[in-house]
């Protein structure tokens, strides 16, 4: 259909069925012949479905609608059904399980009168026992305590997979991909010293490919506030970005800006950004030029470089509320960074990224 | 409305009427089957509103196939319909829950051609979505010009007549043009969907 206007003619015309025998058997040649004719044929032929399929879309819904809102819903009538019967059971119901509460109790006032007559003789040894159980269950608690202080060691295997996180609470939160963790059983935080804590799931987004873990160690804490605070709007195009992830062992700095307010296929939870990602930056946080995280890188596009997609911040603050009550979002609320140098936002930043590894 | 079932002998008299676009028609299969379907797809963990979706989309199939005159019935209308139903609720629930299910069915041929019809369906709704996202983009008058012609089917001459062009040849410029920049939009954006998002 790159063709001039009289290609398009005799393509519509072929189309809708207009031409004679003849003409038609000329053009069906011509077709054979010339492949980019035959493509525009097919693109013009898909396009006149689409429209018919939007007609008669538009008609069904049209009709419908006009008389679905004219008539009850019958579910409800169903509903309204099982209530009725709710209310006409419900006085035979009650005596019953009022009939049945005065058995039981009874029966177990009885019992209880009949066993308390010899009882009494055991209750000395009963209470030494119960004086022993105490004494054996501080001593289970005190080593439950040693336990618990002692860092439960990595495992001695190589990691299954590898990806990034990074602390939005002094107490050990962190935020990382779903797809870094999920199906496997150990999960382990490495910090800026390189040690490696083991961590637990506390809440997962699967739609949005988002997971917070916590650092399972009695006082863990980072050290400092954290410096960065999370977006409640949303970043604009054309915006400057950068990211801090962990491709390697040792964290790299990337930089680029927001090409697209919507990720892959036109997502609206997500970013297009021009920034270069590689295996391993997954849960990286990508922070605007005032030191605000505003998404969490979450993959790329597989034919192009440069292409990468991130979450946007929103749905990570609506997970937030999944968290258990000892969290506060308090730290991420304000920002200390916003004025400094880019080398000296990155410096703050840093201890608060981490390597999240997985084992089976 | 008791008199509603006098009005279709059989089914096929029901689907010609339904093939023209027959209201008393459509308001017949909506009160014969919206109830059963409603009650199938809140029984498998579906909303009202969703059981009203998945009904407009088994009747959107229904017609476009009494339309092109492409319904040949191994059962009974009702039947046809609450499978195809239950195909597009099954399909829904999978890419809800991004697990496959699978419907067993006794006869298997009959199983195949209704999900030939849903899955061609599907194909269909992703074209419309992206064809009314083109539309957004090309703007006015293209806009209105190509959905007279291609969704009203109004004429050249009506066309020519109510966008104020002198002829209708210079509306059917008009309209080539706008179709040449609705066609370079859909198909780019093809072309841009063929490229798959990666885990890193």
């Amino acid at each position: 259909m790159n063709g001039s206007f009289d290609t398009y003619e005799l393509i519509e015309k072929y189309c809708l069925d207009l031409m004679d025998e003849k003409e038609k058997h000329y053009f069906e040649l011509e077709m054979e012949q010339n492949p980019a004719l035959k493509n525009a044929v097919e693109e013009y032929q898909t396009l006149l479905l689409s429209f018919d399929h939007m007609q008669s879309r538009d008609f069904i819904h049209a009709s419908l609608h006009h008389l679905h809102h004219n008539s009850r819903s019958h579910t409800q009538v169903i509903f309204n059904q099982l209530k009725l019967n709710v209310n006409k059971y419900w006085r035979t119901a009650s005596v019953a399980a009022s009939v049945a509460f005065v058995a039981s109790m009874l029966t177990f006032m009885v019992a209880r009168n009949v066993y308390k007559k010899d009882n009494n003789a055991h209750y000395q040894m009963l209470n030494k026992a119960i004086d022993n159980i105490k004494q054996d269950q501080k001593k289970i608690n005190n080593e439950v305590a040693i336990v618990k202080k002692n860092v439960i060691p990595v495992p001695d295997e190589s990691a299954k997979y590898s990806g990034t996180g990074f602390a939005i609470n002094k107490n050990g939160y962190l935020v990382t991909n779903l797809h870094v963790i999920e199906g496997y059983k150990k999960i382990f935080v490495f910090t800026a010293d390189n040690v490696g804590h083991q961590s637990e799931v506390v809440a997962t987004d699967p739609d949005n490919d988002l997971a917070i873990l916590k650092i399972n160690e009695e006082g863990f804490a980072f050290e400092g506030k954290i410096p960065y605070s999370i977006r409640k709007s949303n970043g604009s195009i054309a915006q400057r970005v950068y990211s801090l992830g962990f491709p390697k062992n040792d964290i790299v700095y990337n930089e680029g800006y927001i090409s697209s307010t919507t990720g892959f296929d036109g997502d609206t939870a997500r970013y297009q950004l021009e920034l270069p990602s590689v295996p391993g930056v997954s849960g990286a946080p990508i922070v605007d030029e005032t030191g605000n995280v505003l998404g969490v890188i979450s993959g790329k596009q597989s034919q192009s470089e440069g292409i990468t997609f991130a979450i946007k911040s929103k749905s990570l603050l609506n997970l937030f509320k999944q968290l258990p009550k000892d969290f506060s979002s308090v730290e991420i609320q304000s920002n200390e960074i916003t004025g400094m140098t880019r080398a000296a936002q990155v410096r703050k930043i840093q201890p608060f990224v981490c390597v999240v590894k997985v084992y089976n | 409305m008791s008199n509603n079932s006098l009005l279709f002998q059989d089914d096929e008299a029901l689907i010609r009427s339904l093939a023209i676009g027959d209201s008393k028609a459509i308001n017949f299969i909506y009160k014969t089957n919206y109830p059963t379907i409603e009650k199938m797809v809140f029984k498998m963990n579906g909303s009202i509103e969703e059981a009203y979706d998945v009904f407009q989309d088994s009747m959107t199939i229904l017609y476009e196939k009494a339309k092109a005159n492409d319904l040949e019935l191994s059962c009974k209308l009702n039947t046809y319909l609450t499978s195809i139903a239950k195909h597009i609720w099954m399909r829904k629930l999978s890419n809800k829950k991004r697990q496959s299910f699978t419907i067993l069915h006794d006869d298997v041929d009959y199983q195949v051609a209704v999900e030939d019809d849903v899955s061609r369906f599907a194909e269909f709704e992703k074209n419309v979505s992206k064809l009314t996202a083109c539309f957004e983009q090309i703007g006015e008058p293209c806009n209105s010009i190509l959905k007279a012609f291609y969704v009203q089917n109004k004429s050249m001459n009506e066309i020519a007549e109510e966008f104020g062009y002198t002829n209708p040849e210079n509306a059917k410029t008009q309209k080539y043009k706008c179709l040449n920049r609705i066609r370079k939009l859909f198909f780019n954006e093809n072309e841009q969907q063929k490229k798959n998002e990666r885990i890193i």
